[in-house]
């Protein structure tokens, strides 16, 4: 197998697994928190945030060699901005329920610090093919999460599940589940069981190191 | 000599490097503006047509054809101190008079809330309530873009009070506050109290003509 499909495979391996931007690293955690209570927001948050991640990764990645440092975050913040900006019109012409719905959190995206810690730490030493795959990696292993996160709050808060009634007239809506605290709660909780029962004890050393 | 040209050359390489980002960066985020701002445009006009048409107390057709034609045939904006706030509703274009419909802002938590509120002909009880602007949160102030929100508002009058979500109170003075959401529901209230006593000034009754509109 060619070296560079290996590493490939890797990257998108320690993305979604050991090096899971929100599970380990603990990054994006105000989009865990804001849109979490909806899972069709959820779906279009991480849906801008893999577009925004995958191509700002990349094209850091090809401006890399003639980017000179002292200027790098200015020019890396005004790629990010510009996808999100993409991101926003588009929501606004064809989804624009969706949009109203998420409000200011697909601008909030800009700040997103996966996004920018990708850049820094992947993008500007990797070539684009390597880095695109990065942006995926990282968005895939951050959209899981926040899936899941806004699956069980949706389920507890609501009683729904994509804004579709799941749960009978029997069930007593937890409220805290659709307030910033149950997002805690529940991100704490995924941390809990992922790091206790599915990341083996040599993942965590090679995390340590 | 030599170390200050190539210094200052380096600064004029980071500026020209730094303008040239941002030149393609503009052009592209105009493109992509100017590409979808008709469809962005004809969204909004259509929304805020659907709005209308709710806090009338219609049902919304799915086609939005419909709604456009409804628009110019039933509804008449009158003159109001801003521009264009204030509509004159009719069911159909030979029909009586539906209700009078006012865009009103009130101050949320994080924003401006918009809405576009509808009263019956002798402005005394609400017809309906759509809400064109917020940003409130998601999950608990946003909750006002629910359906049995609006619904709730539905036949309503005015001084309203504040009771806790899920009361659904028979007296037509009180209104279902959201769980979680104290500062949207009192804001959304506000605007509901202030918009009944403030409707007779803007739209005297006696303004309200029973005949059917003669432009459109």
């Amino acid at each position: 197998m060619p070296p560079r499909t290996t590493e490939a495979k890797q990257i998108f391996r320690d993305n979604i697994g050991r090096d899971n931007p929100v599970f380990v690293q603990v990054l994006g955690i105000c989009s865990t928190l804001a849109v979490t209570n909806s899972v069709k927001n959820t779906f279009v948050m991480c849906a801008g945030l893999l577009f925004t991640l995958s191509l700002s990764n990349l094209t850091v990645s090809l401006l890399r060699r003639w980017m000179p440092s002292r200027i790098r975050m200015m020019v890396e913040v005004l790629i990010i901005a510009t996808y999100v900006i993409i991101v926003d019109i588009a929501l606004k012409a064809f989804y624009p329920e969706i949009w109203r719905q998420l409000g200011p959190y697909v601008g909030l995206i800009i700040t997103n610090c996966i996004i920018m810690g990708r850049a820094e730490a992947f993008a500007l030493s990797n070539p684009p093919g390597l880095s695109f795959v990065d942006g995926v990696a990282a968005g895939i292993g951050y959209s899981y999460v926040l899936l899941a996160i806004a699956f069980c709050r949706e389920l507890l808060g609501s009683g729904s599940v994509w804004g579709v009634q799941v749960l009978g007239g029997w069930w007593e809506n937890w409220a805290i589940m659709v307030m910033a605290p149950g997002a805690f709660f529940m991100l704490a909780l995924f941390i809990w069981i992922v790091k206790g029962l599915i990341l083996k004890p040599d993942d965590e050393t090679k995390e340590a190191s | 000599m030599k170390t200050k040209r190539s210094k200052a050359s380096a600064r004029l390489f980071m500026v020209f490097f730094m303008f040239s980002v941002t030149l393609v960066c503009i052009s592209v985020v105009a493109a992509v503006h100017l590409g979808s701002r008709e469809r962005v445009l004809s969204n909004e006009a259509l929304y805020l047509r659907q709005g209308i048409m709710v806090a009338a107390g219609l049902k919304v057709p799915a086609d939005s054809e419909t709604i456009l034609t409804w628009y110019d045939r039933c509804v008449t904006p009158l003159p109001d101190e801003e521009n264009a706030t204030c509509y004159e509703i009719r069911a159909a274009a030979q029909g009586p008079h539906q209700a009078v419909v006012f865009i009103r802002q009130g101050a949320g938590l994080w924003g401006t809330i918009e809405a576009v509120v509808g009263l019956d002909p002798s402005l005394t009880q609400f017809t309906g309530i759509a809400f064109v602007k917020q940003n409130e949160t998601p999950g608990l102030g946003a909750r006002i873009m629910e359906s049995w929100y609006g619904e709730h508002i539905k036949g309503r009058v005015g001084g309203l009070s504040l009771v806790a979500e899920g009361t659904r109170s028979k007296d037509p003075a009180k209104l279902d506050a959201i769980t979680g959401a104290t500062v949207t529901s009192v804001a959304v209230r506000d605007l509901l109290n202030r918009l009944i006593e403030e409707a007779p000034a803007i739209t005297p009754s006696t303004r309200m003509p029973s005949h059917a509109p003669t432009h459109h």
